[in-house]
């Protein structure tokens, strides 16, 4: 590694699995953004991703001294995060749909991803209302089924690691993809047909 | 061997080998419905996408939240940090310390020995106290002495009242 050139996650992991806080920083740095997105996207709601990124690093920062490298530190963590996730929607899968916070979910206008939309208050109302059904589509998904389409869908994961973050088989995140997607197609069934 | 549905969800995801996708059209019941239906699956994908996108909430929390970890981790490397355990004294150690403590008792024995010196012995008074003793109750038992250096000792014996005027301007 040559002065002035920016440490690789390996050696910022083998730093920090002795202990050395500021080279943990700097992994936070890197991957918290991607970390928080994973979990925003299965929570859909700002507060508890927050708690729930603030939780996987410092799992991730008391497991590093375990952690073999085998995998990326990008996969490791984001299979911390992910699980983290799960734990949160089985905790509040009896909490009421209205109070999922769709206040906070509204598109960063600067966001590569966002559509491009006309400044028309009518088409915002109904970009917002084809929102609010994504997201009341996906909370009807239970925990497992949530992970693998977004891990799929949004993370673009292979099979493969989606079965090693969520721990099943590949047939099991097929079977899991299956089942998802048809609940989305089922539930905005009305909204696609429109497209 | 894959199941129905596991080789729906990879033609659904064209990541079947072309021979593989034929093959599998060619089981379908009705071709026309399963394309349909993975058009339309497309079509909820791409909105899926499009409306998954990072809250603005978030580029406003950002550094809050990576002060947050940073805090977490180094309280948690100030808890976790180990004592310093101050080891055992080795052997030589002691020795040494023993042998040091031994020179000091030495030296310190040198010194008072030296200083007690020119000081007459302490029995010699004690003696001359004891031989002058009266054993008359009526006698009053003040006696003094004068030591070798030339001052002057008042020993005050039967504890009388007072030291006779005589003796004590002496």
């Amino acid at each position: 590694m040559s002065s002035g050139e920016a440490p690789c996650d390996a050696d910022l992991v083998k730093a920090a699995a002795g202990g050395d806080a500021s080279a943990f920083e700097t992994l936070v740095d890197r991957h918290q953004k991607r970390v928080y997105m994973i979990s925003f996207q299965m929570l859909r709601n700002h507060e508890d991703t927050l708690d729930v990124v603030q939780d996987a690093f410092i799992r991730a920062w008391r497991g590093m001294a375990g952690f073999d490298g085998q995998a990326s530190f990008a996969s490791w963590i984001s299979r911390i995060a992910t699980n983290a996730s799960i734990d949160v929607i089985r905790r509040r899968q009896v909490r009421p749909q209205s109070e999922i916070d769709v206040g906070e979910i509204h598109p960063d206008p600067a966001s590569r991803t966002t559509p491009s939309t006309p400044a028309n208050p009518d088409s915002q109302i109904d970009m917002d209302e084809i929102r609010r059904r994504y997201d009341a589509a996906l909370l009807l998904l239970s925990a497992e089924h949530r992970a693998v389409l977004v891990l799929k869908e949004l993370q673009d994961q292979s099979y493969q690691e989606i079965a090693e973050t969520v721990g099943c088989s590949v047939g099991a995140v097929m079977s899991r993809l299956f089942y998802a997607r048809k609940k989305m197609q089922s539930e905005l069934k009305d909204i696609y047909e429109e497209l | 061997m894959k199941n129905s549905e596991e080789k729906l969800i990879l033609w659904m995801d064209d990541a079947m080998s072309p021979p593989e996708a034929a093959e599998f059209e060619k089981s379908l019941a009705d071709l026309r419905a399963a394309r349909a239906d993975k058009e339309a699956w497309q079509k909820v994908r791409d909105g899926f996408k499009s409306h998954s996108t990072i809250p603005p909430a978030y580029d406003r929390d950002a550094e809050f939240l990576k002060s947050q970890i940073s805090r977490a981790v180094r309280d948690e490397l100030r808890v976790s940090a180990p004592r310093k355990i101050r080891p055992l004294p080795s052997i030589a150690r002691l020795v040494w310390s023993g042998v040091g403590l031994c020179a000091c008792a030495a030296l310190m024995s040198v010194i008072v020995i030296r200083h007690n010196d020119g000081v007459p012995d302490e029995s010699a008074f004690i003696s001359q106290v004891i031989e002058a003793h009266s054993s008359n109750p009526s006698r009053y038992g003040t006696y003094s002495f004068t030591s070798p250096d030339g001052r002057g000792t008042v020993i005050w014996l039967d504890n009388p009242g007072f030291i006779p005027a005589q003796e004590s301007i002496r």
